[in-house]
């Protein structure tokens, strides 16, 4: 039946452009690159909070790690007290889940999640308890065992950094983004090597690699994206 | 030479296909989000997804957030499989593998 349709429209196919209503036919070539584009603008107009997300965390343990880091690095002449440094980190943690948490909901507005989708989403929610609960509980079974201060000063930075790296990595593997992916790969990996410098470089290579490294990464996705969008918006404008 | 679906072979019903398969299965769409990711008027929207749906290519169900009526959309499993086999037909048409 659609076959007929077709072989009856195909004599005016080329015929009726002036119209603007979205009704025109396309040749099949015109067509798969419309297509394309199209699917490529959508995921990156959906995707484009992830740059912002990615940008507020490279701020966060930039400043995070090097306030960590001023706690031991530069005694005796300079050391901001251990109390007010973790007191900074946290609240830049709680900044920065905050701003990923509304602006994450802002970028998935107007789409409902199905039963499959919802339970994957809030099982990866869940997961992310495992980690922020089991770190610490591991880090007091290792102190209660001999675990120097010292070793904890590694422990628990290199720790926290391998897990987020390896959420990363299944976010990126159930959602499908490399990019995802990609930063999962960097954290593990940063997370390993820092913990060879020793206490407080380890820190420093965390701010540098982590926080910076972030900051690279959202200013290459936004400028990614700004591509995407210019070469996209010219067929946006004329299929509307 | 495979015939290319009708229903879907249009720039803008191709457009708003396309979009409603990067959806998740199970995942449905706002008429607003929709209107504002495709950049098209709430008129020239609502009369190609009427076209989808009398072919059954897209399913509507009407949902509330807070007092206002909001429309959510999807493809139908017959929708989804059409524009499938529309992409396939297009690569076979220009004798690429699919």
């Amino acid at each position: 039946m659609a076959a007929a349709a077709t072989s009856a429209h195909s004599g005016s196919e080329h015929s009726d452009g002036e119209h603007s209503d979205g009704d025109e036919r396309l040749d099949p070539a015109a067509a798969l690159a419309l297509l394309t584009k199209q699917q490529l603008s959508i995921t990156t107009q959906r995707g484009s909070f992830v740059s912002v997300i990615t940008a507020v965390w490279g701020v966060v343990w930039l400043i995070g790690f090097l306030v960590l880091w001023l706690v031991d690095a530069m005694r005796p002449e300079f050391s901001i007290p251990l109390p007010i440094a973790i007191g900074v980190f946290a609240a830049l943690m709680v900044i920065g889940i905050g701003v990923s948490a509304v602006v994450g909901v802002r970028g998935s507005r107007g789409i409902k999640s199905g039963p499959n989708a919802a339970f994957t989403g809030t099982a990866y929610g869940l997961s992310w308890w495992l980690g922020i609960i089991g770190i610490p509980v591991l880090g007091g079974g290792l102190q209660s065992n001999g675990m120097s201060a010292d070793l904890a000063n590694i422990y628990y930075p290199a720790a926290y950094l391998f897990f987020v790296g390896v959420m990363f990595f299944a976010a990126g593997t159930i959602w499908r983004a490399i990019p995802a992916m990609v930063t999962g790969v960097w954290m593990v990996a940063i997370a390993i090597i820092g913990s060879y410098f020793g206490h407080p470089d380890n820190l420093l290579f965390y701010a540098i690699t982590g926080g910076g490294g972030f900051l690279v990464l959202a200013v290459w996705d936004a400028a990614r994206n700004r591509r995407i969008r210019r070469a996209t918006s010219a067929t946006a404008a004329s299929g509307a | 030479m495979p015939d290319l679906d009708p229903v879907i072979h249009a720039q803008a019903r191709l457009r708003i296909t396309a979009t409603l398969a990067t959806l998740e299965v199970d995942d449905t769409i706002a008429f607003p989000r929709l209107q504002e990711l495709l950049d098209m008027t709430a008129g020239n929207l609502s009369t190609h997804l009427r076209k989808l749906e009398e072919a059954d290519y897209v399913a509507v169900s009407k949902s509330h957030q807070g007092r206002m009526p909001v429309t959510y959309l999807a493809l139908t499993k017959r929708g989804r499989r059409a524009f499938e086999d529309y992409t396939d037909a297009l690569r076979d048409l220009l004798g690429q593998a699919p």
